[in-house]
């Protein structure tokens, strides 16, 4: 045993690899120096290893290293010292004896400030997040570890908000793959390659506009970890009911992203109800918003008719029966020298049913009769969207250049039975259009900035079809008539330009000028043919029928910004537009000026609340839509011309709002808006037991109120949170019908609706709510009056971490008291399997096989029911595999 | 008892020298609000250290330790006597109340990575506090084992500091060298009061979680139907996610987690 022992200790002498170092710090009078730092610097001056004197002054410090050294030491109120140490042998000790310190003399110690402006830029704007610190390996996307961040909320439709502001845009490495559509990135991208999450406050898609132009927007970036570039990943999403249903869902998303270069794939298609077209819709429709970037805020997609009823009751998980396909492209690349280059391609098609049974009663001035009738509505849609950007960045300035290409083809097979009789409706309508915008911004100096821009726009869409019913026999008179043949063929060309002038005053001074000029061009043709059964065409008088015009506006414009803050409880905020518009419909030339300003004043202490002022003037005017005096059929038996010309329309609001409480704990909400029309579209109709025909006209003066409430409290007790909503709204109008004087129509709603959320920290949670809907309808022919209810409860319980389940249930009750109500019960499984980067879901849909709604709507001259089918009971196994 | 008699034993002993402090100021950058916080370190090593609460009050080191300093600006005040901290906390429950902290001696790796900080050389060094990482540079130059915050323990005062992921990232503004100041009055009154209400640290961690979740709950519960909110850790966006005698970082839901049965009643469901 001895021997074991001292065979014990000689090999630890032998093979130690440490040294120790060890001395006794004094001062001059002999007095230990302790807490001073003892530092032993390789011959590199990098720190070996370091220690503290003890209260005695003594020290002990231990290296695994030898060869030459400095020992550094420094106490307070003592002059530095250095001591050369030197040893070539491992395992043994080294010993300084006693150190003497030199004191700092009394009088050298002299207050000495030292300070620095600005220490670091602090990116105000910008939080930060380390992905790794939020994630434990069962976020399946993007989306669920943004769910953890805090302040961040994901929508139902998976927009994204933070601290209750809708995000615009989420980037990848500073670039834009899909701006408004990011659903499609943040629900397919895996979470592994994020390496930080970057919440971009006022941000401007302009870099250069920064600080310059006042956003309040707030855009996502996503920063990937160094070794996850250049590396292919993405998920797969299979999914499927039983055989029986045959309802499915594929989905497969492929992306690369470097710094220089993005590429995303997407194929994705499904029967299952599932409206996955969400993400890529901003691409078809022209920009519309008021970006000082932008010209021609009020340019939508061309569209005069459309055949196709969609199912709009529910969301598309109850009424969407579907086939669609989907497959995208998008890809980025950022060029050396500054140029980036942006491409992206959608092709996609859709397919939408819609299955109805109606029963419509009408009852005015005489005119008494039912209709019985069975529709179903099915629509085809094929698209291609093509877009390409292109953005050169100079020293100060950027030029930006979009093209853009959409080919919309639309397919409508419809089939009817009217009162008992089979009829079909065949139609078909192409939209192809093109867009061209060039945007040139260049920075004046930090506060200033001028902005650019021209825009062209070119839009066609053609409609053509055809419906069997008795229609074509009562127009011509001619009971061979079996066939309305109806053709539209709309156009438009839109050009525009704008220039900027943006200024920073301070950080609570901004403004904006705008001057610009845009010309437009609207085509429209159509006329009405009848066709015999062996498809002859019927002689009657189309004059009534046909349209051919030719309607241009071109405007000149000017728009003042102005928004200042002081006091920092006050804000205030105008905008100034003039409009010279000079049009020329079928040569019949008119011109309009219009000005238009608006303000709003703010004021918002913590203990007050805030509170908004608005009021403002504003025209619109009447478009192609209500220009065409020729009737067009619209399909379902109404026919629709427009007895007016070019005019604008004035209307004034106001406003007030006021809110309160810290948002968390309690919340109150108030808002009241009153709108007055100076003039505003209606129609005067004739109704027959087969057909009607519709008459925009411009009457004046009409006004409606709105208001809105909310208050929110978190009860303790019960970790719950309570709301009750309500809302006011009150319109007036005026038609009229079969020829009559025009009369009056009052409408009321109001609705009050309870809410309570909890906010368990444990397995389970609930949410409910309830609303009622009361609504009056008061017009000089009677009165009616009806309510409306729909509650929903939904629970939440976590079974483990990777095992959650939900539960949801709906209540819909429309109508009087004799309808019947419609209920949903859904049930959702959900399980990770981390280990295989796996989810596995089972969502069993529509649990009481709730086949139809049955609604039941009443007007001041009609009386309706209907039935309207919806997806049955169906029960989806599927799994989502990121790779 | 026996704590209040410690702390009444330990706390006169805080009193500092008369001669040759230092005082760092430090701009805190806390996501996108920047803190205005101040160390001052004694020649024996004892330092305070406070945090103003609210980013839009932004005092100097002289007006913190002037007698015209409004005490109920002051988020956290951290005392550092003998390597044990003692100091207050930010939320409601634990405001005021002065806790003991025996921190666990930090370990930490110098790094090669150097960088010069107002006129000194600083040396690069990390470490794990309390389940987080944690990078700082410290100057050899200045004989002070002190920093922002708990962080100390390394041969020289520290300049900058920052979390790994970025929460929290102080830099110094402002350096004082033998400085006169003096605790005024009005701080030292404050640390008396705080004297008054002692808590163990455990019993304070305990009660900064439960208003945590409380929070929490209430976050959860403001959101509107059909969203929610996941999150892992109580403390994510704390700077001590961890402490010693726990195995992991304390969960949102581990607190009081209650049976389906239990929650059902609670809220008057059958």
């Amino acid at each position: 045993m001895k021997y074991i022992t001292l065979v014990c200790c000689l090999l630890t002498q032998l093979f130690s690899a440490q040294v120790t170092i060890k001395g006794l710090l004094q001062s001059h009078d002999g007095q230990p120096v302790a807490r001073a730092n003892v530092i032993l610097m390789d011959k590199n001056n990098n720190i070996d290893s370091y220690t503290f004197s003890q209260s005695n002054g003594e020290f002990s410090l231990v290296t695994e290293h030898y060869g030459d050294f400095v020992l550094e030491i420094n106490a307070m109120g003592f002059v530095s010292k250095k001591e050369k140490v030197s040893f070539i042998k491992k395992g043994i000790t080294v010993d300084l004896k006693t150190i003497v310190l030199e004191k700092i003399r009394t009088e050298d110690i002299k207050e000495v400030v030292i300070s620095r402006t600005n220490p670091i830029k602090i990116k105000k704007d910008t939080v930060e997040y380390k992905a790794d610190k939020f994630t434990n390996g069962t976020e399946q996307n993007v989306e669920d570890l943004l769910k953890k961040l805090p302040g961040i909320t994901v929508q139902k439709d998976g927009k994204i908000k933070v601290n209750n502001k809708e995000v615009e845009r989420v980037m990848v490495e500073g670039d834009d793959l899909f701006e408004k559509g990011y659903q499609t990135l943040t629900q397919n991208m895996p979470t592994k390659p994020v390496e930080t999450v970057q919440i971009l406050k006022n941000y401007s898609k302009n870099k250069l506009l920064k600080n310059v132009e006042k956003s309040e927007s707030v855009a996502i970036n996503l920063t990937l970890k160094e070794k996850e570039k250049g590396k292919w990943f993405g998920n797969v999403i299979l999914a499927s009911t039983s055989y029986a249903e045959d309802m499915r869902q594929g989905k497969f998303n492929l992306m690369n992203f470097t710094k220089r270069k993005k590429v995303y794939l997407l194929y994705n298609a499904n029967n299952l109800g599932l409206n996955e077209m969400d993400g890529v819709g901003y691409l078809i429709n022209p920009d519309s918003n008021q970006a000082v970037e932008n010209v021609g805020s009020d340019i939508s997609t061309l569209s005069m008719l459309n055949l196709h009823r969609k199912n709009y009751s529910f969301g598309d998980n109850r009424t969407n029966f579907n086939n669609d396909q989907l497959a995208s492209l998008s890809y980025i690349y950022n060029f050396k020298k500054d140029w980036k280059l942006k491409l992206v391609s959608i092709y996609n098609t859709t397919e939408n049913r819609n299955y109805m049974d109606s029963y419509y009663q009408f009852d005015y001035d005489g005119t008494s009769f039912r209709n019985t009738e069975s529709k179903t509505w099915k629509q085809n849609n094929k698209n291609i969207v093509g877009k390409i950007e292109l953005t050169k960045d100079y020293k100060k300035s950027n030029l930006v250049f979009y093209s853009k290409f959409s080919s919309l083809n639309e397919d409508n097979d419809n089939h009817f039975i009217f009162n008992g009789v089979p009829n079909f409706q065949s139609g078909n309508n192409k939209l192809s259009a093109t867009e061209n915008r060039v945007v040139f911004t260049k920075k004046i100096d930090s506060s200033a900035a001028i902005v650019a821009v021209a825009r062209y726009i070119h839009q066609n869409r053609p409609y053509e079809f055809f419906e069997k019913n008795n229609l074509a026999a009562i127009i011509s008179g001619d009971n061979s008539a079996q066939l309305l043949h109806q053709k539209v063929d709309a156009g438009l060309d839109f050009g525009g330009a704008k220039f900027s002038w943006l200024k920073n005053y301070s950080e609570n001074r901004n403004l904006q000028i705008n001057a610009g000029l845009d010309f437009r061009k609207h085509r429209l043709q159509s006329d009405l043919s009848l066709l015999g059964n062996s498809g002859q065409a019927i002689y009657f008088d189309q004059s009534a029928f046909f349209n051919d015009l030719e309607f241009s506006k071109n405007t000149l414009f000017s728009q003042l910004d102005y928004k200042v803050k002081w006091k920092k409880n006050w804000n205030f905020s105008t905008t100034i537009l003039n409009e010279y518009m000079w049009t020329e419909l079928d040569s019949t030339k008119k011109y309009a000026f219009a000005f238009s300003p608006s303000f709003n004043l703010g004021y918002g202490t913590f203990s007050f609340g805030t509170i908004g002022i608005n009021a403002g003037k504003r025209y619109t005017t009447t478009t192609v839509d209500n220009l065409y005096s020729g009737y067009i059929y619209q399909g379902e038996r109404s026919f629709k011309n427009n007895l007016m010309g070019f005019s604008p329309i004035a209307s004034y609001n106001g406003g007030i709002n006021y809110n309160r409480g810290d948002g968390l704990t309690r919340v109150f909400n108030i808002n009241i808006n009153y709108t007055k029309n100076e003039d505003y579209l209606s129609s005067q109709s004739i109704i027959n037991p087969n057909y009607s025909f519709y008459q925009s006209i411009l009457l004046k003066n009409n006004e409606s109120w709105n208001a809105n409430l909310e208050l929110k409290r978190y009860l303790k007790p019960l970790k719950s949170r309570i709301s009750l909503l309500g809302n006011f709204m009150k319109s007036n109008y005026q038609s009229s019908i079969n020829n009559q004087p025009l009369f009056s129509t009052q409408f009321t709603n109001l609705k009050a609706g309870l809410e309570m959320k909890s906010g368990f920290l444990g397995k389970f949670n609930y949410e409910w709510g309830y609303t009622w809907t009361f609504n009056f309808v008061n017009s000089d022919n009677g009165k009616n009056k009806y309510t409306d209810q729909n509650g929903f409860a939904n629970f939440y319980y976590n079974l483990s971490r990777t095992l959650k389940s939900e539960l949801k249930y709906e209540y819909y009750k429309s109508g009087n008291s004799a309808q019947i109500a419609t209920q949903f019960l859904d049930f959702k499984l959900n399980y990770q399997a981390t280990q295989w980067k796996m989810v596995f879901f089972l969502a069993a849909n529509n649990l009481l096989n709730t086949k139809e709604i049955r609604s039941y709507s009443i007007t001041n001259v009609s009386e309706s029911a209907y039935t309207q089918r919806l997806l049955p009971l169906h029960i989806v196994i599927g799994l989502n595999k990121n790779f | 008892m026996r704590l209040l008699l410690s702390f009444i034993f330990l706390f006169p002993t805080l009193v500092f020298s008369q001669k040759g402090k230092i005082i760092v100021e430090f701009a805190e950058i806390w996501g996108t609000s920047v803190l205005a916080s101040v160390l001052m370190v004694e020649e024996n090593n004892s330092s305070i250290y406070i945090e103003i609460g609210n980013p839009t009050k932004q005092p100097s080191a002289e007006q913190i330790f002037s007698n015209n300093f409004n005490v109920n600006d002051i988020g956290y005040l951290i005392l550092k006597k003998n390597d044990i901290f003692y100091h207050n906390g930010l939320m409601p429950p634990v405001k005021n109340v002065l806790t003991e902290d025996k921190a666990p001696k930090i370990n930490w790796k110098i790094l090669k990575e150097t960088k010069e900080i107002m006129g000194y050389q600083c040396i690069k060094a990390e470490c794990e506090f309390r389940g987080r990482k944690v990078f700082a540079f410290f100057s050899p130059e200045i004989p002070f084992s002190s920093g922002p915050w708990k962080y100390s323990g390394l041969p020289g005062l520290i300049l900058e500091a920052w979390q790994e992921d970025e929460q929290y990232h102080y830099v110094t503004k402002k350096l004082i060298l033998n400085s006169q100041l003096e605790i005024p009055n009005a701080i030292t009154a404050f640390i008396d009061k705080l004297k008054e209400n002692p808590i163990s640290f455990k019993e304070y961690v305990q009660k900064e979680n439960n208003f945590s979740r409380k929070l929490e709950s209430m976050t959860r519960a403001s959101l509107s139907a059909n969203s929610y909110r996941a999150t892992d850790f109580l403390r994510e966006s704390d700077r001590e996610l961890q402490f010693e005698w726990e195995k992991e970082p304390e969960k949102r839901g581990s607190g009081n987690v209650m049976s389906l049965e239990e929650m059902k009643k609670k809220v008057g469901l059958k």
